[in-house]
């Protein structure tokens, strides 16, 4: 018969595939293949390059930062280090200055830097380096994406006889001088070169992808979309020296996958660039003795803007009646399980601005009614809704489609928002839509729900400030989204990035804070808490939460035996 | 030979269309990298995103930004700049007279200058003869285009010895300055590079110039002179302009510079001015000092006034103004349409990977090992280690989708025929309720808990990866059996799929052909059954099935873009979709026409294939 002729051939062929297959090794070779002592991270996001100059995303500085050479880091406490430079300038220990030169108030910041860090070729990190990378950022010709420092800066000098003085010169005083993003440093005698001879082909230069760094790692390979290898640098010095020979970050995009990498042990770790908070607590419930658990609170701020050209969201009392209607501590122990704290205004706990003392808007139905009817929001018999000269009371409520806790967020504040009269249309768009058009044009009606990641240390005035409220003037680049424009607040925003004296300063956020949550131009909703999962054993990982990333201390990290 | 020269021909114009139609649709679609930022980062300012907008190319009209793309565009001719120079302090003598003269070859650059290769090449040979063997055998020289060979060759003697490289670079600097002139502003006079002015008050005052390179382009500097005195009695100057920075030409109609800002006095009574623009000058200022004019034309200009107070002194200044760039023809940037002359580069650059395209696509050039003094066997294990190794998402998808077309056929056709042969037999009915099931599972689903059975549970098989990070240093078999077992898992699941579907093809197919009267000619005429099979039925059943398979060669190259995604495999469709999401318009566009070209070069074979396996056609 010559079915089973056919059936025999097929037999035949499946009997010889397998044959082949199990010619070849099979087995998997995470464990006997792994070294001694390196550690594997899991990471959903590919860094955009690893040259300092052009590094925009996340993933990158937490790759990057393996090898710091910043002048200064935070800590985990959010605390500003030294860290290539001895100390930090201040006014106390003169060491920054303040000068008068042709009838202009300047400033003058003096670093000394330390003799511990070494390129990967050996040769010691100098001011020359500092000074050659400012020169790039200068350069209108590159692609740097802030320059608001930059500008800032006179000029900049190496000093001393081995060149290990830093002395820069500030245009007007300027309190965010020691920030760690503002000074960095590439290896000069490398990319001078490179940067000489065509100055528009440095971001094209392959150095990028795996540049030399100058802390106790540096970069040996990126294999695009696969993996990036840091080793040890051989010239780290003392408390430079790392504990881990070699850290390897595995690129996988898809967050269920980076779970099962970790539980069949491809990875140690699951960076903070990596799981969504609630896919995180679920893994808790199945994975919770095997694994050290992270939650990091952070200054990613999420929020809901309100449009203040808007009529009935101009006033003040239907935007804290809003507030009031929505339990926001509910929603949070709901999605979150409580892990993400509430936002009463716009500076986390930690932060020097933060201040307990303004007006707080906690869950209270009664009062929120009571603002709404004194704004002449009426509800009439027999309806849900309430309504002023036949108008009801309805806004139109926008948010990033596929975004799942936001769209949670959405649906619950709806509810919430309907038992006090208020009818919620909900209107989302892909990021793309929502972020590149709608809110940059500020088309949206009514509210839009999205974030910001501030800087733990400077007052963020563009977000507020009159002169930052998109319009056709600007040509639709500003960041004051809410249309948000009081002089007060203006003037208490202009005058915190001129005060040097960091107690000051921290009065005036706090005062600007307590403004702010009086005249609540956006509803503040969380801060976002950054999740991180590493094997037990592993020790000294210490999420930051901020955009210092958790590599600030890699040189710390260990094993326990 | 006539039907292929059509089709090619309708090729080109359809790849002529698309490229375009692409472009627009790219370039209109919300939200460009760079506005992306401003939304991204509170810190950055609209300016940077205009200047961002400009460096890319993004400002200009997307049929301007096609012609760019398609053909190429020079760089401009960049004018001159200053560094600050350093403050002068100057004396008085008798007669009330301070010489001020400041030496600016340190610190103006010609930003325009290049070497010429012959000049480098000779300076080489006489100065650095080892550094000149070791260019002659380095391929990156020998590959370099005539744009970029100088480049090359000065990065290659900065590696190779950086004290004799600092020694071009100065020499250079010295040759660069030449080509520019510079002229003393407001009494001031120059000879070279030196500018000098006399002053008659003491105080601070500006010594300003203006340097003028090959092509006309103006650069504004100016200097600090502080004039002591031993004499009290004297009036000292203090009414100075401060040095203002080269403005740029964004949106003509919007152009204006706010002078007032950089006019210093320490007495502010006195801030009431008198603006006056000097003769030569375009534009126009009011009384408050705002300048505007309505600027044409491209280049450079400086523009120079006096402002006077109220009590009468007069202070002079000039800024420059940068308009429309003047496009430099020997620093031309090759366009796609280069591809064809076999310009790799032509391709493009990502800008979200910081990469040329084609490195995306064919992969990094692998690190060369020292292979001297091994055999020939060795020496080629490694070469094929760093290809495997290095292979890029063209080869990584390859590898991908190959062997899961290849087994799907090797199990779909057979079982198709067979179950068609004997159709509602047992085996017709199993084989058909897989194939269901391979149809109708999602593949996302299905490579979840296929990793989540063998890698989390079993731990046989890695979850995803296309292999474990530095396994080239163990050897070829060692990354051999490290890609087969990462990809043993997308295979199935993709194969799957597969499976299921061309299964149920051929068995329609097969089932159409097999009641047909000259199947029943061919067993009456006493054929076995296996001729009747397969060669009377399978070759006329084979007809919709190449179409089928010919459509498929794209998919080959398209990938999966959910099995990419899901076993975290770095291949096409995982970067297509990344490059449309991160709005990397130069890697999108490549993607989709090498797609293009290949879904009409698989129409093309299916058309070909006929020939062979239907009699009937035959083209002419």
């Amino acid at each position: 018969m010559i079915t089973k002729k056919i059936v025999l051939k097929i037999c035949r062929l499946i009997v010889a595939t397998l044959c082949v297959a199990s010619l070849l090794d099979c087995t998997p070779r995470k464990q006997e293949n792994r070294k001694e002592s390196s550690l594997t991270i899991g990471i959903s996001q590919e860094p955009d390059s690893l040259f300092m100059p052009y590094k925009e995303m996340m993933a990158a500085e937490e790759v990057s930062r393996v090898g710091t050479y910043t002048l200064t880091i935070f800590d985990e406490n959010w605390k500003l280090i030294p860290w290539v430079a001895k100390e930090i300038p201040t006014l106390e220990n003169k060491k920054l200055e303040l000068f008068r030169e042709n009838g202009q108030l300047k400033m003058r910041s003096t670093w000394e830097i330390k003799d511990d860090f070494f390129w990967a070729d050996g040769r010691p990190l100098t001011a020359d380096d500092f000074v050659f990378t400012y020169e790039i950022y200068k350069d209108p010709s590159q692609e740097i994406i802030d320059r608001t420092v930059i500008e800032k800066i006179e000029k900049m000098e190496s000093k001393g006889k081995d060149h290990k003085t830093l002395v820069v010169t500030w245009k007007e005083p300027y309190a965010y001088y020691h920030n760690y993003r503002q000074h960095e440093a590439v290896p000069k005698h490398i990319v001078e070169p490179i940067y000489r001879a065509s100055p528009e082909k440095l971001k094209k230069h392959p150095f990028g992808q795996t540049p030399m760094l100058a802390g106790p790692y540096t970069i040996k390979e990126w294999s695009p979309g696969s993996h990036i290898i840091a080793i040890r640098n051989l010239f780290a010095k003392g408390y430079l020296k790392p504990h881990i020979d070699e850290i390897i970050w595995r690129i996988i995009p898809q967050t269920n996958t980076l779970e099962s990498n970790l539980v069949s042990g491809t990875i140690d770790a699951i960076s903070p660039v990596g799981l969504d908070f609630d896919q995180a607590l679920e893994f808790e419930k199945r994975h919770k003795n095997n694994y050290n658990f992270y939650y990091t609170s952070g200054l990613v701020w999420e929020h809901i803007d309100f449009n203040l050209d808007n009529e009935i969201l101009k006033d003040k009392r239907v935007r804290q009646a809003l507030a009031y209607g929505a339990n926001r501590e509910g929603i949070g122990q709901l999605l979150f399980k409580g892990r993400q704290p509430v936002a009463h205004g716009t500076e986390p706990q930690k932060s020097p601005y933060f201040n307990d003392n303004i007006r707080k808007y906690p869950f209270d139905k009664t009062k929120a009614n009571q603002l709404l009817s004194e704004a002449g929001w009426i509800k009439k018999d027999g309806e849900e809704i309430r309504s002023k000269n036949g108008k009801p009371l309805a806004f139109i409520l926008m948010t990033t489609a596929g975004n799942k806790s936001r769209e949670r967020i959405e649906q619950l504040l709806q509810s919430q928002w309907r038992e006090i009269g208020v009818d919620i249309q909900i209107q989302n768009q892909p990021a793309k839509v929502f972020f590149g058009d709608t809110l940059r044009r500020r088309k949206y009606a009514h509210m839009a729900m999205f974030s910001w990641v501030k800087d733990p240390l400077a007052v963020s005035d563009t977000l507020w400030r009159c002169d930052y409220i998109p319009s056709s003037k600007n040509g639709f680049l500003g960041q004051n989204q809410s249309g948000f424009c009081n002089a007060k607040a203006d003037q208490l925003l202009k005058s915190a990035s001129l005060e040097l004296d960091n107690q000051k300063r921290a009065k005036i956020g706090q005062e600007f804070e307590a403004l702010w949550a009086e005249e609540l131009p956006s509803l503040p909703l969380f801060f976002r808490v950054d999740v991180s999962i590493t094997k037990k054993g592993l020790k000294n990982w210490k999420p930051t939460g901020i955009l210092q990333p958790v590599t600030w201390n890699s040189q710390e990290w260990s094993w326990t035996k | 030979m006539k039907h292929l020269l059509y089709r090619f021909s309708q090729m080109l114009v359809i790849i002529a269309f698309l490229s375009m139609a692409l472009f627009a649709l790219l370039s209109a679609m919300p939200g460009n990298p760079v506005d992306m930022l401003v939304m991204s980062n509170p810190r950055v300012k609209p300016e940077d995103v205009v200047r961002l907008k400009k460096l890319r190319g993004l400002d200009k009209p997307w049929h301007v930004q096609y012609v760019r793309w398609i053909w190429g565009y020079d760089d401009p001719f960049r004018a001159a700049t200053t560094q600050k120079i350093e403050p002068v302090t100057v004396h008085m003598d008798k007669e009330n007279r301070a010489l001020a003269s400041i030496d600016l070859s340190d610190a103006i650059f010609n930003n325009n200058y290049r070497m010429q290769k012959d000049e480098i090449t000779k300076l080489i040979k006489t100065n650095r003869p080892q550094i000149w063997q070791k260019m002659q055998a380095n391929s990156a020289i020998q590959t370099a285009s005539s744009n970029e060979v100088v480049d090359v060759m000065l990065e290659l003697i900065a590696t190779e010895d950086q004290a004799y490289y600092q020694v071009l670079q100065k020499n250079m600097q010295q040759k660069s300055l030449q080509e520019l002139t510079v002229n003393g502003l407001f009494g001031a006079s120059s000879k070279g590079l030196t500018v000098t002015q006399t002053f008659y008050t003491p105080g601070f005052h500006q010594i300003w110039f203006v340097i003028k390179n090959k092509v006309g382009l103006e650069t504004v500097g100016s200097a600090t002179v502080t004039v002591e005195s031993t004499k009290k009695n004297l009036v000292k100057n203090t009414f100075v302009v401060n040095p203002i920075p080269s403005q740029v030409v964004d949106d003509p109609k919007l152009f204006k510079v706010d002078l007032a800002s950089y006019v210093d006095q320490e007495n502010s009574n006195l801030k009431a001015y008198h603006y006056q623009l000097l003769e030569g000058s375009q534009g126009s200022i009011d009384q408050n000092g705002i300048y505007t004019h309505i600027f044409d034309g491209a280049g450079q200009t400086a523009i120079l006034f006096v402002v006077t107070n109220k009590q009468g002194h007069q202070a002079k200044a000039a800024f420059s103004v940068e308009k429309a760039p003047i496009p430099d023809p020997a620093r031309f940037n090759r366009g796609f349409i280069f591809v064809f002359a076999g310009d790799k580069n032509a391709l493009g650059f990502s800008n979200t990977y910081k990469r040329p395209v084609w490195e995306l696509l064919a992969g990094t050039p692998s690190v060369t090992t020292p292979t001297v003094g091994l055999s020939l066997w060795a020496r080629i294990k490694i070469k094929v280690t760093g290809m495997i190794v290095s292979s890029g998402r063209i080869g990584n998808t390859l590898q991908l989708m190959i062997p899961a077309i290849l087994l799907s056929l090797i199990i779909a056709l057979p079982l198709g025929i067979l179950s068609a042969y004997r159709q509602y037999s047992w085996l017709d009915y199993i084989v058909n309720f897989f194939a269901f099931i391979g149809i109708s599972l999602p593949v996302f689903w299905f490579a979840i808990m296929v990793m989540y059975l063998f890698a989390e549970n079993l731990q046989w098989l890695p979850a995803g990866g296309v292999q474990t990070p530095s396994i080239q240093d163990e050897g070829l078999s060692a990354v051999l059996s490290d890609r087969l077992t990462h990809a043993i898992l997308p295979t199935l699941v993709l194969s799957i799929a597969y499976i299921g579907r061309w299964l149920r093809y051929m068995r329609a197919a097969m089932l159409e052909i097999l009641p047909a009267d000259y199947i029943r000619t061919a067993r009456a005429k006493g054929l076995s059954e296996k001729v009747v099979i397969l060669k009377h039925a399978l070759r006329n059943a084979l007809i919709p099935i190449v179409t089928i398979l010919a459509l498929s060669i794209p998919a080959l190259f398209g990938g999966a873009v959910l099995t990419e995604t899901v076993f975290s495999w770095p291949g096409i469709g995982r970067l297509e979709y990344d490059a449309i999401a991160s709005s990397d318009y130069y890697v999108a566009i490549v993607v989709f026409l090498i797609a293009a070209v290949l879904v009409m070069i698989g129409n093309l074979l299916a058309d070909l294939l006929y020939v062979i396996v239907d009699p009937r056609i035959r083209h002419g």
